[in-house]
């Protein structure tokens, strides 16, 4: 009896360990190689080639929420020997959408896939409407198209002077593309001292009223400003620019998704190993040992001495099981 | 006959243990006033450098005295388990009108009333300490206890006392392990018995803490990968329900491995003990 007990122990070790073994063999991703062709109009990951996107001047990079970093240092094919990668990010890990920034070169980087995307974004088809702070861009709410629309319906009712406009509270008002990567910005939007508001449509600008940058001149001249009277449209223009909250994007890093893939792959199946030699396969030891004992010839004289460890495993495997049903279902 | 035996083994340490307490619970007073003393000359001129001196030396002493308390605790107790079993008093012990069973039980609940009163004398010791040094934070510590009970309310209280099961299933547990060692070490050695004892309990030990410490150490890897995962299935709802079953289950798990030794150190007291 006792060489038997023994070997069903060794047997239910060695199966917990076996189980263990099994689930602890994990295959990672290895980090992709990114190239850069010579004239540094493509860049390739191995498996996706991206393009330069030669976007117009007034299309900036801005995303909000998230923001996720590749892990690259180098670009291998260019010219100099070694080009170092100050940054390789996009929106999320799954976009076709890449902003560059490397000694060697800055720019908006696509797939083909998402070029027909971009080229739509040029026409202000599929896109989302935002207004921002002028001081804080991260601090952004959306704007229906329909008071987007109203807006640029409006007629410009007065020229102001921009030099008293600079100090006015402002808001810019944006479309972005349907991955959240870049905005173009098509008017602000001004809070006069009189309490009105008032939008200055780029559409009714020409090149005299930017700076060398492309944002608004508050330097000299006049802008003309459309005057909201439609109490609908001057209510639905407060609720947004009153909406608007942070967004500073939510960084993370490929090496850092990789790692937490990786330590998913193991560690979940871990858990449930431990779990499975704690809350089960223990007290079931503990319960065959209990009976055994109840009935073995050594432990005539007291042989209720093992109904209490007896009871003892099975509550602790009726509350296993109860756990363990919580977390499944 | 439990009750009996009992009442003479607790008398027996009593003695000795009642001056070790008093002596714990004084010097705290001192310690306390003596790191007071530091906090309040930290940074000053060496005009005070022998009272420094000397207090730094108080507190030493103070920390000595109620560690020390503790440590001459387990061992009056160990020593009357030891001797009252295992030497020349043994033949007296085991003809006495009742079970070996009722012999160990006693023992044990003796090992763990004392070992929970020197836990309850430190505990006020350094409640003594925190208020000379500053008296203010014993408010906050009640302050922020009553601020759990409130937040948490009947769960709070719920889990307040499975912590305690599970503590007192602890105390069990180690007070078990001490009484199995010195047992296997008064059996499997004819002279010395009282190293053979240490050497197998510090054997246990290492071997029971590398094995906790790769446990803890692969168990809280698992559970941070997988906690987001695991628990997706438990609402906020379900939530104080899922950690009350989680306490209970420690608890259980402590009580049914102590029950374990407790019991195989009783089959070897029945067995395989020869005072010859």
């Amino acid at each position: 009896m006792k060489n038997k007990l023994l070997r069903i122990t060794c047997a239910l070790f060695a199966l917990c360990m076996l189980l263990a073994a099994l689930t602890l063999s994990v295959s990672a991703d290895t980090t992709k190689e990114w190239s850069i062709s010579k004239d540094r109009t493509s860049i390739s990951n191995g498996t996706t080639t991206y393009t330069l996107y030669n976007a117009p001047n007034d299309v900036y990079w801005l995303p909000v929420k998230t923001l996720y970093y590749y892990d690259v240092t180098y670009m291998k094919g260019t010219d100099e020997e070694k080009d170092f990668v100050y940054t390789l990010q996009s929106v999320n890990a799954t976009s076709e959408i890449l902003y560059l920034e490397g000694t060697f070169a800055a720019g908006i980087y696509v797939s083909d896939d998402a070029r027909a995307a971009l080229e739509a974004f040029e026409r202000e088809e599929n896109v989302e409407y935002r207004i921002f702070r002028t001081s804080d861009a991260y601090a952004q709410s959306t704007l229906k198209d329909s008071t987007v629309q109203a807006l640029k319906g409006l007629s410009v009712t007065q020229n102001v002077d921009v030099t008293t406009m600079q100090k006015l509270k402002s808001y810019n008002v944006v479309y972005y593309d349907e991955s959240g990567s870049l905005y173009r910005q098509i008017g602000i939007l001004f809070y006069f001292a009189d309490g009105g508001i008032g939008f200055v449509s780029f559409a009714h600008l020409n090149n005299s009223h930017f700076d060398a940058y492309g944002n608004f001149s508050f330097r000299s001249g006049t802008a003309p400003v459309c005057m909201i009277e439609d109490e609908a449209l001057l209510a639905a223009v407060k609720d947004a620019a009153s909406s608007t909250k942070d967004q500073t994007p939510e960084e993370s890093y490929e090496t850092d998704a990789m790692y937490l893939q990786m330590m998913q792959a193991v560690s979940i199946p871990l858990f449930w190993v431990l779990f499975a030699i704690t809350g089960a396969v223990l007290p079931t030891v503990g319960l065959i040992l209990s009976i055994v004992w109840t009935r073995s010839p050594k432990n005539k004289k007291h042989p209720r001495r093992w109904y209490v460890p007896l009871g003892l495993c099975a509550l602790w495997l009726l509350l296993t099981l109860t756990i363990f049903l919580m977390m499944v279902i | 006959m439990l009750r009996k035996l009992l009442k003479y083994d607790l008398k027996a340490v009593w003695k000795i243990w009642i001056w070790l307490a008093a002596a714990a619970l004084l010097v705290a007073i001192p310690g306390g006033l003596c790191f007071r003393f530091l906090n309040s000359t930290m940074g000053e001129s060496s005009a005070f450098f022998l009272l420094q001196l000397s207090a730094v030396l108080g507190v030493l002493a103070c920390m000595l005295v109620i560690g020390g308390f503790l440590v001459v605790t387990e061992i009056l107790v160990f020593w009357r388990f030891y001797v009252n079993l295992f030497s020349d008093e043994g033949y007296l012990t085991f003809t006495l009108p009742v079970s070996r069973a009722q012999l160990l039980l006693s023992k044990t609940l003796n090992a763990c009333i004392w070992l929970l009163s020197s836990i309850a004398v430190i505990t006020v010791s350094i409640l003594e300490i925190t208020l000379i040094v500053q008296p203010a934070a014993i408010g906050e510590l009640f302050k922020g206890l009553g601020t759990l009970i409130t937040m948490g309310g009947f769960w709070s209280v719920l889990w307040f006392l499975e912590l305690i099961l599970i503590a007192l299933a602890g105390i069990w547990l180690s007070v078990s392990i001490v009484q199995l060692c010195i047992t296997i070490g008064s059996i499997i050695a004819k002279k010395h018995k009282i190293l053979a004892s240490i050497g197998i309990y510090y054997l246990v030990n290492m071997v029971l803490g590398f094995a906790g410490q790769i446990f803890t150490v692969v168990g809280l890897f698992s559970a941070v990968g997988a906690i987001d995962t695991v628990l997706s299935h438990v609402s906020e709802a379900e939530a104080p329900f899922f950690a009350t079953l989680i306490l209970l289950a420690a608890a259980v798990i402590v009580a049914t491995i102590a029950y374990f030794i407790h019991t195989i150190t009783l089959g070897k007291l029945e067995r395989k003990l020869n005072l010859a």
